[in-house]
């Protein structure tokens, strides 16, 4: 996927690591987060206790890594990260919880991912703080509980629905990520140009915001891009109209739908007559993966409304017919077939 | 009917070990293993031998050890070991070793030694599971628990001979007065940091 409003992490965001923040009061946005996240980790150091874990969900690119780490640095403690694909045998947990200092904070992306066997070692992990393992066979076969230190499980996931109760179960504390206001958005914009050293006027911000998906990443990102232009078809200063001209280079509209996410609307409009349709059969139509469909171009047009998902299929909505400037295929057409008919 | 040959090594041929004994020179087939062993020709040797015979075959087959000649003996009964494949057993994991993995039934292992597949593996525990009976209390008990924890590392995903390799430092290291458990899940737990380093 190269669309340059992708969610996804890609190389050129390793700059990011610049405009992360490393403390709650740079975090933009996300206040009702954030209060709650000061108390419990005040009331944790105080205690001089590990935090309880937390488990982040929501959509990719709105900051559960950053906050992931922003944890562990407001904890004062170390930091580990890795992610549920990475750990494939026990072993590797094994080997990441008994080398973790005291109190540090342990961080796993797409934890809805994790292997069975490891999840249970996790679940264990997590209540007792030890590592239950089977040695010995037959009548001399017993468990042997391995201590390792008080930890904070920091678990992220873009799919909240996928992880097993369980493991849900054992988190005390639970943030779900939504897409971002615009107005927060504006406030990731400004501080990462101030980091970067733009000058941007304040349309600017405006435009940029709303094409920007509601995430921060996204909007990072469209900055990058709007600078790019700004160096090199103006003279270093975000404009409004250097704004346009990136979103049209790049295909953006100002809803923030790129061409491909209209491609989508389009196909199922012409191809499917408007929906209803599967979302394998569109995904084919489209050449795409089901999976990419479902979690990287649908929840976006669906909170736009210009889709919907039904039991029976997709279905492009009035607005999203609206969106593409195509008549919606409404009583008029129904006239057309009943006189067909007749 | 021949048990031992003592005589001048003359050096090899093959696979097959020359020794001469009053003028007569006896051609002797011998697992691989030995030919690392072996004297300056010249120099005399002696070979524990076995006249296998069969149909169409004859041949003098010689082994460094009583040992290793009993248990080529033992592993010629199993039901579809024939001598080559005694030999290669015999060849890739000294006796000890053996007596060890039969008395502790270690399938996975037994399994895994060349010439040895999973069907012939389970014959050969079926067959020869009797006539290795345990040692006196000293030397088992100290494979007994090494071995679990060999498992247990491997069983998490560990390399299993780096495992072997690290664990009797180890043990060592925690041979403190704790309990029995207590021991174990320190010693689990610093073989895990190692292996992870």
């Amino acid at each position: 996927m190269d669309h340059t409003l992708s969610p996804l992490k890609r190389e050129e965001d390793a700059q990011e690591e610049r405009l992360r923040p490393l403390s709650l009061s740079e975090f933009q946005g996300k206040e009702e987060i954030k209060e709650n996240l000061k108390v419990f980790i005040r009331a944790a150091r105080q205690r001089g206790e590990a935090l309880d874990h937390v488990f982040l969900s929501g959509p990719p690119g709105l900051g559960k890594t950053t906050l992931g780490s922003i944890i562990a640095h407001e904890l004062g403690v170390e930091l580990r990260i890795t992610s549920a694909p990475a750990l494939e045998k026990p072993k590797d947990l094994a080997g990441i919880l008994t080398t973790l200092s005291p109190r540090s904070v342990l961080f796993i992306d797409e934890i809805h991912r994790l292997k069975p066997a490891i999840e249970e070692m996790l679940y264990v992990a997590m209540e007792d703080y030890v590592i239950d393992w089977i040695i010995g066979q037959g009548p001399s076969a017993r468990t042997v509980r391995i201590p390792v230190p008080p930890f904070t499980l920091v678990g992220a996931t873009t799919k909240a629905g996928k992880l097993a109760t369980p493991l849900v179960s054992r988190f005390g504390i639970t943030f779900h990520f939504n897409l971002y206001e615009k107005e927060d958005i504006i406030k990731v914009l400004r501080r990462s140009a101030r980091i970067l050293g733009l000058s941007v006027e304040e349309p600017a911000f405006d435009l940029l915001s709303s094409c920007s998906r509601g995430t921060p990443r996204i909007a990072n990102r469209m900055l990058r891009r709007a600078r790019d232009f700004a160096e090199v078809y103006g003279k270093g200063v975000i404009t409004p109209q250097i704004v346009r001209l990136t979103m049209d280079r790049l295909g953006i509209d100002e809803a923030g739908l790129e061409a491909h996410d209209r491609r989508i609307l389009d196909t199922i409009i012409t191809k499917f007559d408007g929906g209803p349709v599967g979302a394998e059969s569109l995904a084919i139509a489209l050449g795409e993966s089901v999976d990419t469909l479902e979690d990287f171009y649908e929840p976006y047009l669906i909170q736009c409304g210009f889709l919907q998902r039904t039991p029976r299929g997709r279905i492009v909505t009035p607005r999203g017919y609206d969106h593409l400037n195509i008549p919606p295929r409404g009583k008029d057409s129904d006239d057309e077939t009943q006189r067909f008919l007749f | 009917m021949l048990y031992s040959v003592r005589g001048v090594y003359r050096g090899v041929d093959g696979e097959k070990v020359l020794i001469e004994t009053g003028g007569l020179t006896w051609e002797i087939d011998v697992p691989s293993s030995i030919l690392s062993q072996l004297p300056e020709p010249g120099d005399s040797l002696l070979l524990y031998v076995y006249l296998y015979h069969r149909e169409d075959v004859l041949s003098l087959i010689g082994f460094a050890s009583r040992e290793e000649r009993r248990l080529f003996l033992d592993l010629l009964k199993v039901q579809g070991v024939g001598p080559r494949q005694a030999l290669r057993i015999i060849s890739s994991v000294p006796v000890p070793i053996f007596r060890e993995i039969i008395q502790n039934e270690d399938l996975a292992r037994l399994a895994k030694t060349p010439g040895i597949g999973k069907k012939t593996a389970q014959k050969l525990l079926l067959t020869l599971k009797g006539s290795y009976v345990k040692q006196g209390p000293g030397g088992t008990e100290k494979a007994g628990p090494h071995r679990e924890l060999v498992e247990a590392l491997a069983e998490m995903g560990f390399d299993r001979s780096r495992a072997e390799s690290v664990l009797p430092d180890i043990i060592q290291e925690v041979s403190g007065g704790e309990s029995v458990e207590g021991k174990e899940q320190e010693i689990l737990r610093r073989a895990i940091i190692r292996l992870s380093e």
